[in-house]
C-alpha cells in the first residue's frame, strides 16, 4: 500500500475549503483547520490499520462513511456561522438606515 | 349641505391624522426592523452538550485501556459500560427534546443533534456486537468523529449566544 503524505492532504483539504468559503475563511479559519486535521488524522489511523490487515475494505469503507456523517455537522456549523455573519451585517445597516431616519424625522430616541 | 360640510370635515381631520402618525408609523417599522436568518441558541442543548463531551471522553479513555488490555474481550464488554449508555440515552433524549422546540430557522441546530444521536447509537451498536482485544485499533476514528459532532454543536451554540456575532 502506498504511503499517503498527510501534510499535504490536510493541506490540499484547507486549500478547497477556503476556496469555497471566500472571504468568510478568516471567520472560520481557527475551527475548521481544527476539524480538517482531525478528520485527515482518523483517515491516516484508518489507513494504517487497513495497511496491517487489522480492518477489511468494508470495514475501512464503512469506517469513513462514519467520519463523513460527522464532517456533515462541522458543516451545518461553518453554514450556521456565515448566516449569523450575514445577519449581523443586514441588521448593522438596518440601524444606519433606521437612525438615519429617525433623524430625518426630527426624533430624539 | 350640511352633510358634505361633515365629511370634508372628516376627511381632513382623517388626512390630519394619517400626518401625525405616518412619521410614527415610519419609526415603529425601522424600530422592529431586525432581520433573523438563524435561531438555534438553547441553554439547555449548549450545557447538556458540554457534559457530554466530558462525559463520553471520560468514557473513551476507559474503552480504550479495556480494549488494548488482553483478556480475551472481557472488560470491554457493553455491559460493563451499561451505566454510561442509560445516562447518554437520558441526555440524547433531553436534547431531542429540546431540538423539537426549536423553530423553522433552526434547521443547522436540529440537523447537528440529529447527526450526533445517529453518531452515537452507530457506534453502540458497534460496542454492543463487541470489541476484540488489540493495540492498535482503539477506535480513535470514531472518538474524533464523535468528538467533532459534540464540538460543532457548542461551536455553533457559542456563536448563536454571542449575540450572533461571528467574526
Amino acid at each position: 500500500m502506498e504511503e499517503i503524505d498527510f501534510k499535504q492532504l490536510i493541506e490540499e483539504c484547507i486549500e478547497v475549503t477556503k476556496g469555497h468559503l471566500g472571504k468568510s475563511w478568516k471567520a472560520f479559519k481557527p475551527y475548521a483547520e481544527h476539524e480538517l486535521k482531525k478528520f485527515a488524522e482518523s483517515a491516516e489511523f484508518l489507513a494504517k490499520l487497513r495497511a496491517k490487515g487489522k480492518i477489511t475494505d468494508d470495514e475501512l469503507q464503512e469506517r469513513l462513511e462514519f467520519q463523513k456523517q460527522a464532517f456533515k455537522s462541522v458543516l451545518l456549523t461553518i453554514e450556521g456561522i456565515g448566516l449569523i455573519t450575514a445577519q449581523n451585517v443586514t441588521n448593522a445597516i438596518l440601524d444606519i438606515v433606521g437612525k438615519a431616519v429617525k433623524a430625518a424625522l426630527g426624533t430624539v430616541l | 349641505m350640511n352633510q358634505h360640510h361633515l365629511l370634508v370635515r372628516q376627511i381632513k381631520s382623517n388626512v390630519r391624522q394619517f400626518a401625525i402618525f405616518l412619521p410614527l408609523f415610519v419609526l415603529l417599522t425601522f424600530n422592529s426592523c431586525t432581520v433573523t436568518y438563524i435561531t438555534g441558541y438553547d441553554e439547555m442543548i449548549d450545557e447538556t452538550t458540554t457534559e457530554m463531551l466530558h462525559d463520553f471522553n471520560m468514557f473513551f479513555i476507559k474503552l480504550q485501556r479495556a480494549i488494548k488490555s488482553k483478556d480475551g474481550g472481557e472488560d470491554q464488554k457493553i455491559a460493563h459500560f451499561q451505566g454510561y449508555y442509560d445516562e447518554l440515552e437520558v441526555d440524547l433524549l433531553v436534547l431531542e427534546t429540546r431540538a423539537a422546540y426549536m423553530g423553522k430557522k433552526s434547521s443547522q441546530a436540529k440537523g447537528q443533534v440529529e447527526i450526533l444521536k445517529q453518531s452515537l447509537h452507530q457506534f453502540k451498536a458497534d460496542h454492543t456486537e463487541g470489541f476484540p482485544d488489540d493495540d492498535d485499533d482503539i477506535k480513535t476514528d470514531k472518538r474524533n468523529g464523535i468528538n467533532s459532532c459534540f464540538n460543532s454543536i457548542i461551536m455553533l451554540q457559542k456563536q448563536l449566544k454571542d449575540t450572533g456575532k461571528a467574526n
